[in-house]
């Protein structure tokens, strides 16, 4: 029997756990890896190095089926993303432009920010391996600041939009994205050993999907006092 | 000399799914009953990290199915049990591996 060292066991879990995080495996199917360590564990006495070996080399040997919907769930947090990066500019500028009188005013750096950060969030969605290697990332980066710079340096002017397309955008992109954002995507590590229960929404999914709207407001609320 | 120094490794894994196998044909059991089963009947040490690995392909395979029961005072039990799928191989491999055994036999012995 061998003696458990607490700091030495959870450090052993944590890598078991990011090592199958990494081969993207579902977390009810790491839960059910975790409760069987824990169980041999606890029955035998010895500690998860000395059951299982190291936890990266054990993780890699379980016959688990990675998640496929990776991709479908990061292109679904898109649109709403999206519609609410478009709401936060436009509601402002329209509470602006009623304040004033006049129609809205859309810079073309602004139209052009915009675009970018779209495509920007499509081919994350759609390139997310090739995106997170730093090679690709760093120019993606690079050639936004620089198309960003060129607009604001030598496109001045830009779009006027009618007072009511500009505050409907502001409107439906705001529902777009508290609604696209309501799901909850995560993927907890659920213990088989324990009841299911219902999960509450924690606070990143509240940020989620109220940071936009919350932000907006603000800015709204400022449009009208300047 | 422990059993787990006397058996080259090489033969536990080529031999290890048959005996789990065997080990569930008396009825449900979990993890560690079946490593200390197996170290008790002379296979030496059976770590948990060269039985769950096994018992995932098993259960992947049709062969073995599994349920979570609540443990008493610890960690809950994951019990497996043989489907009759596993049944079939069970008795498919116990037979293969007699012959495979005597032949070795009759090969090693020159008779």
């Amino acid at each position: 029997m061998t003696t458990t060292h607490p700091t030495a066991d959870q450090k052993w879990f944590d890598d078991f756990i990011i090592t199958l995080r990494a081969r993207s495996i579902p977390g009810t199917q790491i839960g059910e890896a975790l409760a069987e360590v824990k169980e041999f564990c606890a029955d035998s006495g010895q500690s998860p190095l000395d059951a299982f070996g190291p936890a990266r080399e054990y993780a890699e040997t379980l016959p688990l089926a990675p998640r496929t919907d990776r991709r479908e769930a990061a292109l679904a947090s898109l649109p709403p993303t999206i519609a609410g990066l478009i709401a936060m500019m436009a509601a402002p500028a329209a509470v602006r432009a009623w304040r004033h009188g006049t129609a809205v005013d859309v810079s073309w750096p602004l139209v052009i920010g915009v675009g970018l950060a779209i495509l920007v969030g499509l081919a994350t969605g759609l390139l997310p391996q090739q995106l997170s290697r730093a090679r690709v990332l760093v120019p993606v980066v690079l050639v936004f600041a620089i198309v960003l710079g060129a607009a604001i340096a030598f496109l001045p002017g830009g779009l006027t939009m009618p007072l009511w397309l500009a505050a409907a955008l502001g409107v439906v992109g705001t529902i777009i994205h508290v609604l696209g954002n309501a799901a909850d995507r995560s993927d907890p590590i659920v213990d088989p050993t324990m009841p299911p229960r219902t999960r509450k929404r924690d606070w990143v999914v509240w940020f989620n999907m109220l940071g936009v709207p919350v932000a907006t407001l603000l800015f709204c609320l400022l449009a009208l006092l300047r | 000399m422990s059993a787990e120094q006397e058996w080259p490794s090489e033969w536990l894994r080529g031999v290890l799914q048959l005996l789990v196998l065997r080990q569930l044909a008396d009825g449900p059991s979990h993890g560690y009953a079946i490593a200390t089963a197996l170290t008790e009947a002379g296979y030496g040490l059976i770590k948990g990290g060269t039985l769950y690995p096994l018992l995932g392909r098993l259960e992947q395979a049709g062969l073995v199915t599994t349920q979570w029961l609540p443990g008493e005072g610890g960690p809950g039990r994951k019990s497996f049990e043989l489907t009759l799928a596993g049944r079939e191989q069970l008795a498919d491999d116990a037979r293969r591996w007699a012959h495979f055994a005597e032949l070795t036999t009759s090969t090693l012995t020159g008779r």
